[in-house]
Parts: structure tokens; sequence; C-alpha cells
């Protein structure tokens, strides 16, 4: 099946900028899929959004819609003909409407009491129900407001949907809960969607792809679990939690590394993979007497309560060069201790100087 | 779904049309400025500009010296302290800008001469013989008086919003280091202020250079005198665009200066939290000596003009008011409304053009439509008739309209002019009102199915309703205070309030010509009630 959006080397620069606020970037959705763009604050995930909306032109590429070019060159489909939906930052009601009036603003060409069974489901599908139909957006509360604003786009049935910042403007609170919701309502009703966030947690979640953008590059689109796992970059790895990198050589056996050998019957192809790469949670650690087999040891230097669990930074043995890894523990570990742990699936990486 | 040019639509054509008739004046002075000079200008050119640019500049310089002096010291005054009637002089300060500065020029003779109250008082209860008048004001200092008591209030407005908004808490913290408030006053508020004071005194000072009625009334010699002389009394429209291109270089510095001493420095300090503002209350003669000081501005500013114009119309109204002046009040007012629509529209075409169009750029070409508010009437007068009257000729020529001028016989060039002039207090409310309402609000309207043309009319103007009204109210105002422009381009024997005050003033109607000034000045306050209500609730 093709794509239902299709970006193609999609540039552009802001008059006044030094550098390109999105730079080439191509990708793929298809239809139903959740794509999720993520990135620090200005790294040109909205700017990309609003290309895609027709909000804003790019210098380069173009963009395929249902396999109809969109955009392209100096020309472009006009906004209010691409039949895309969304969700703005701060909602962006219209504050003169009510919430019946704002739902039904989309709706052309249906008689009023299509219109009025058409608003009423896509406000019960949003979970807001038939009284607060004639009131103003003023009058609800933040998590309702953006409830309405999600309704507003769906109506509608656009062929995509676009949310920009979804959770920026909730508390933590209703955060997950939100998260929640809007995802059983996204896949309840199947739509096309892509997500604009800079909670990584969000994206992972979420997604059913992600695309990581910094300066305006496309740094890897993949699964979340890939994001996770496997980051192509340094800075992938980073946005995504802590992580440890240590030097290894690779022997017969497997890796042999600081902190012990780690057997394994891959051997890296290309000696540019200097590191191998891990998440904390990917250590497990052993009781004192427990009888493991080729058990990685070192010395704690130092732990971080952080609530749900401790933040342990280990080094090796004396006598080994030095370098720090973090793992994860239930207890509180004194710098000086001792602990025996092993790694479940290494990866072998190459992140430059990261 | 058909693809179109992102930067092609109808209202970028309609902003590039509007764009072009605005610059008009400004092209023809800066073409003839080129061409060669006519034989006239050789021969008395130098000695004329010699002769306008000493009073233009002394002039400048007093005004702009008083009004800071008046306006900074009466809004550090208010906006500090706490005194007996502060809530009513902060605002009754303001009211002198509904005076224009002619009119006020004729309420002062009137309040000094022979005849006059302070005169008689002298005369009758003291005993004095005084013979001439009391104070000669029809001289430079008096026009810098005038000037100063009318204009003063664009410095106060300006500087008393920077004294308001400034972070308290930097002032306090200069207290608390030590300062005296005449300290804290002169390092720390004032510097801060500047460039909002200097604002205020560049809008004074391009008043004092837009002024006819009041340099004309008192006999001196500015710039905008020198091109009414040479265009009405000597036909001279050649050495009159000389005269306003000189002019017009001298605003272009003005806004230069203005411009240049902001710099790239920063006086404001980027903390958004805002402090309650709180005044301090100080010792009880203090206290009634600012109660006085504000009142005695606010009674030679507006109290005794307002009662000698009150006055006249008592003595006059029954030999002035009949049905041609009654015509004159719908005349004007006509016009008045006529225009604050026209300009009020053309701005909303203009500003959404900048909200729907893809390029980012537009929203610098437009604000060259509102450099007109900077150039004085007469200049735009001059710029607007020689290409006009150039047009119906050449049309003569190759129509059969026989005799029939078609754009230079009506009031199509003084409307023209009123838009080259007020399209920048029209440009300012509106763009005020899209900016409140956002962007995103457009945005969603479009992507929700509706073209910028419904959007506009479902979402944008009901949305900027107030602006709107603020918008044809200011613009209105303007209009019916208008003098130099309206003099230069109306009509034969056509009529404004306005005109029709300068015309009796200057044919020793002085008390009759206050009939038509009242209704003028009433007209003015409407908007500062409105004004002051806006700043009230936005603090």
């Amino acid at each position: 099946m093709p794509p239902i959006l299709e970006l193609r080397n999609i540039a552009k620069t802001y008059p006044g900028a030094d550098r390109k606020a999105v730079d080439a970037i191509s990708l793929v959705v298809h239809k139903g899929e959740i794509l999720s763009l993520v990135g620090e604050s200005g790294s040109g995930k909205t700017t990309l959004l609003r290309i895609i909306a027709g909000l804003e032109h790019p210098d380069e590429g173009s963009l395929i819609l249902s396999g109809e070019v969109i955009t392209e060159g100096k020309k472009a489909v006009p906004p209010h003909r691409r039949n895309i939906g969304m969700v703005f930052q701060d909602y962006a009601l219209f504050p003169h409407m009510t919430i019946a009036e704002n739902v039904g603003f989309g709706l052309k060409n249906k008689s009023a009491s299509e219109k009025k069974s058409i608003i009423l489901d896509t406000l019960a599908l949003t979970g807001l129900d038939e009284d607060y139909l004639s009131r103003y957006p003023h009058q609800l509360s933040g998590g309702q407001q953006q409830r309405v604003a999600l309704a507003r786009a769906l109506a509608p049935k656009p062929n995509i949907l676009l949310l920009d910042e979804p959770f920026s403007n909730l508390d933590t609170v209703l955060h997950d809960r939100i998260r929640e919701d809007l995802y059983k309502i996204l896949k309840a009703t199947g739509i096309t969607t892509i997500l604009v966030t800079h909670h990584t947690r969000d994206a992972l979640s979420m997604a059913d792809q992600v695309a990581v953008i910094h300066q305006g590059k496309l740094l890897q689109a993949d699964s979340p679990k890939a994001i996770y796992c496997s980051p192509s970059s340094g800075y992938v790895a980073n946005l995504f939690g802590k992580f440890s990198c240590i030097p290894y050589k690779a022997i017969q056996e497997g890796y042999q590394t600081p902190f012990g050998l780690i057997r394994t019957s891959f051997q890296p192809v290309s000696t540019q993979e200097n590191w191998l790469f891990f998440r904390p949670e990917q250590v497990k650690i052993y009781a004192e007497n427990q009888l493991v087999p080729d058990v990685l040891e070192g010395v704690v230097d130092s732990t971080v309560f952080l609530g749900d669990y401790f933040r342990i930074v280990l080094k090796p043995r004396q006598g080994h060069p030095p370098c720090p890894l973090i793992i994860h523990g239930d207890v509180a570990y004194s710098p000086g201790e001792i602990i025996r742990f092993s790694i479940q699936g290494v990866k072998a990486v190459n992140f430059g100087n990261a | 779904m058909k693809k179109r040019y992102i930067w092609w639509n109808g209202w970028v054509i309609a902003a590039v049309l509007l764009l072009v008739m605005v610059c008009t004046p400004i092209f023809t002075l800066l073409t003839n400025l080129v061409t060669s000079p006519g034989e006239q200008w050789d021969l008395i050119g130098p000695k004329i500009v010699e002769s306008y640019f000493k009073d233009t500049m002394i002039l400048l310089v007093g005004v702009a010296f008083f009004t800071f002096l008046l306006g900074t010291g009466s809004a550090w005054i208010v906006s500090s302290y706490e005194f007996p009637g502060r809530k009513y002089l902060e605002w009754l300060l303001i009211l002198p800008m509904a005076f224009p500065s002619y009119m006020m020029a004729y309420s002062y003779i009137g309040l000094l001469e022979y005849t006059g109250p302070i005169h008689s008082f002298l005369r009758n209860n003291l005993g004095w013989e005084i013979t001439g008048p009391l104070v000669d004001l029809m001289n430079l200092p008096g026009g810098i008086f005038i000037f100063s008591i009318t204009l003063y209030p664009y410095v106060y407005l300006f500087a008393r919003t920077s004294f308001v908004t400034s972070s308290r808490e930097i002032q306090d913290a200069a207290a608390l280091l030590g300062a005296s408030p005449l300290r804290t006053f002169f390092t720390v508020a004032l510097p801060m202020a500047r460039p909002a004071i200097a604002g205020g005194i560049a809008l004074a000072s391009m008043e004092v250079l837009n002024d006819y009625g009041t340099v004309k009334y008192f006999g001196l010699n500015t710039f905008t005198t020198g091109i009414f002389r040479a265009w009405l009394t000597l036909g001279d429209l050649d050495s009159s665009i000389k005269l306003a291109a000189i002019l017009t270089l001298l605003v272009l510095i003005l806004l230069w200066l203005e411009y240049y001493q902001r710099g790239n420095k920063r006086w404001s300090s980027k903390s958004g939290r805002t402090v309650p503002h709180h005044r301090y209350l100080p010792a009880r003669p203090v206290r009634w000596l600012f109660s006085v000081l504000c009142l005695l501005i606010v009674l030679l500013a507006f109290g005794l003009p307002f009662g000698q114009l009150v006055y006249w119309v008592v003595k006059t109204a029954h030999k002035v008011l009949d049905t041609s002046f009654g015509m004159i009040v719908l005349k004007s007012f006509g016009l008045a409304s006529f225009s604050s629509v026209l300009i009020v529209s053309l701005a909303i075409v203009l500003l959404y053009t900048v909200r729907v169009s893809g390029m980012h750029g537009m929203r610098y070409v437009t604000r060259i439509a509102s450099l007109g508010y900077a150039i004085p009437g007469a200049v735009i007068a001059v710029g607007i008739m020689a290409p006009v009257i150039g047009f119906d000729k050449w049309l003569l020529k190759v129509t059969p309209l026989e005799g029939k001028l078609l754009l230079s016989s009506g009031l199509f060039m003084l409307i023209f002019a009123y838009l080259v002039r007020f399209m920048a207090v029209g440009y300012n409310a509106i763009d005020t009102g899209f900016q409140k309402a956002g962007k995103d609000i457009n945005d969603a309207a479009r992507l929700l199915g509706q073209n910028s043309w419904q959007t506009l009319w479902k979402v944008d103007l009901p949305l900027i309703k107030k602006s709107i009204s603020a918008g044809l109210l200011l613009v209105f105002v303007d209009v019916i205070k208008e003098l130099p422009l309206t003099l230069i381009l109306r009509p034969f024997n056509f009529h404004t309030l306005a005109t029709k005050a300068f015309d009796m003033a200057t044919n020793e109607q002085i008390a009759e010509s206050a009939n038509a000034s009242l209704i003028v000045i009433l007209t003015g306050i409407l908007p500062i009630i409105l004004l002051n209500r806006i700043i009230r609730k936005n603090h």
C-alpha cells in the first residue's frame, strides 16, 4: 500500500536565520500510523508540522498526500483544501463561538441535523457530553478545551491529524491520563496522526514511528523500541535517557571490557564501532553469594536516590582503565562496595566523540 | 486538489496597489528634487530656506525641552506618589491633547487681550493700568508656549506608561541601596523610560512640523507656512515642492535620531513578573504641592482656554449657529466618517494580507503605509496635488471631457490625503487587534476548510471588533481636527469645522470661531476617555 504522506527532501530557512529551520527531511507515514516528531525546542519539528499543514511553505522539496503532490516548487494546495486536521498547542478555539459552533465549524454541505449528530458523536468520542454544546471556550478547563480542540479537528474526518505539543499546557497529574485517553481515541478512529512533542516518554509510549529532529535535521526515524535500544547517535541515545558506553576489545569469546568479559556469539563487523552501548535497565545485579558464570564486577563510586530506583555509578576495579557506568538498583550501596552484575544485549556502536 | 502559487492571492494585489498609492506623495517629492530647480527657486531659495530653518529649529528645540519638562515631570509625580486628587488629575492631564494647537492659540490671545478676563480682573479689582496685551504671545516664545501645553500629553502618556510598567523591583532595589527618591528618579527610572520619552518628544515634534494654524496666526516662518505661501499666495508649485522635500528630510532625520538614540541598548528589564504598582505617600505639604502643581498644569493647558471658548460660545452662539453652520458640522462629520471607514477597511486589507500571505517580508513592507503620519500635512498635500493635477490635465487632452476636472475638483484629493496621513492610526489599531487575537485562530479556521475570505468574516473580524471601533474613532477625531491638508486640498468654498474656525479667527472673528472649536475639542475628548479606560484596565 502506498504511504498516505510522503515528505521528500523538505528544507526551509527563515529569513535572517543563520541555519536551516528544516534541513532536507524525508519521511514516510503509513495509513493509521502514529508518527511522533521529537526534538528540543527550536529543533524545527513545529515548522515541519506547519509545512505539512500548508501554513508554511518549504524552500525545497515536495509533499505527497494520498499519492497527490500537494507542495512542490513555488506552488502548493492551500491549507483549506488539504483536509488536514490540526490541534494547536494553545488549542486556538474560537472564543466568540460556542463549543457546538467550534466543533461544527469545519463541517460543510451538511444539513443541520447531520451536523448536530456529527458534533455530538465527535464530542462523545472525546469524552464530552451534550451539556457542553452551548458553553463558551473560556468556561472550560484546560483539559476540556483540549478535548474540544481535538473534536473540532476530528469532526470533518481529516486525512491526517496533526497535534502540536498536545501535553505542554497540562500539569503532570493530568498529563499521563490525557495521554492514555488520547491514545485510545486515536486508535479507536484509526486516524493517521503526526504528533510533535519534546517529551520523549510520550513519543515512545504513543508512536508507531519516532522521528528525532535536531537542528533541522532528521537524525533517526524508527520504531520506539529501536530508537531506545539502538540509537544511531549519541544525541539520540542521550535524548531518550541515561546510558553507558564502555570500551572493549573483541576477542574469540566475546567482548573484553574493563569490568570483565561479556560472552557473545556475534562479533563486530567494523572496527569503527569501538564502544558498547546499553541502558541502565539492561544491567542485572546479582547477590553476593549467587554463583553466575562470567560475572562482571565494579566498585560503587556514588549512589543517587531517584524515587523508584537508585542510580549507581560504578567504576572498574583497580588496575583497569577508569570508566564510569550507570546502573539502576533498588538498594542504596555505599561507595567502595563491590557489585557483581551482567549486561543483557549490549550493542557495539560508534557515536563519534559522544 | 489544485495547487496555487503560494504568493498569489487577491490580498497581495490589493495590498500592493494600496502601498503604491500611499507612497505617491513621497515619489512625487523625490522625483521633483532630482529634476532641475526652477528659476524662481534659484533666486530666492537659499534665502528663504535659511529663515524658515531658523524659526523651525528654535520652535522644535523649545517645544522638545518644555514638553519633556512638563510631560516627564507630571508623569513621574502621578505614577510615583499618592496625593489628593491624583486619580482625577492623572487623566485630566491628558485632556489638552483634545485641543488643536491653533485653537489653543486663539483662546490664549483672547485670555490675554485688553478686554480679556485677566486684564479686566487686574484693571477692575487691583486698579492696574496696563495698555496693550498683558503678555505678547505673537512671537517664537509664544509659539513654544502654545505647542508645549498642547503637546506635552504625548510625552506624559509615554512616560507614565513606562514609569508604571517598568519593573518596580528595580526601583525598590535602588531604594534599598540607599538612593533617595530623587536619585532613584535620575539614575534609574528616567534612564529606563528614555526610549518612551524620546518617542513622545518625536511625536510632539512632528506635530509642530505639521502645524499651520498656530504659526500662521502668530506670524512665524516655518517650513509649513513657507509651503503655503509658495503655493497659495505665489502659485509656485515648484518652490513649495522644494520646501516640502527639505521638510521631509528634516522629519527623516528626526525619525533617524529617535531610532539611533535607542541604539542596540536595552533599557527595559526582561523580568516578566509584574509587581503590583504602589505609590509613595509623601509628607502632607509635599502632597498638596503636587496637587497644586498638577492642577496648575491642567488649568493652564485646558481649564482656562476651555473656559474662554465656552464664554465666547455663550456670547456668540446666537449669531453663528444657523443652517449654514449646521451644514458645516454635517459635512465635517460626514467626511470624517467616510474617511475613517475607508482608512480602517484598507488597514484591515493591508494587515490581513500580512496575516495570510506566506511571505515573511510582507510585514515590513506594509509598515511603509504607516509612515504618512510622520509627514507634515502640507507636504502630503503638495505631493498629491502635483500628480493628480497632472493626471487630470492628461485626461483632458486624451478624452472629450471638455473642461471637466475629474479628480482634482471634488473631494478625491482630500480623502486621498487623509488616507496617506492617517493610515498609521488605523493600521496600529487593527494591528493591535490582530496581535491580540493571535495567528493560530486564523490557521485553525483555514485548516477546517474555510478560505481566507470566509475566515476573515467568520473568525477574524468578530474577534477584533473592539480594535475596529477604536480605529474608527481615532481616525474620525484626527480628520475632524485636521487643518493644513484640508486647507490646501478642499474644493472651493468647502468648509470643515477646522477650516471654519481657522477662517473666522484669521478674519478677526475670533469669538465666533469658538463655536466650531468647541465641537472639535469635545469630539476629541471622546477617545481620551476611552484611551484612559483602556490604560487603567491594563494596570
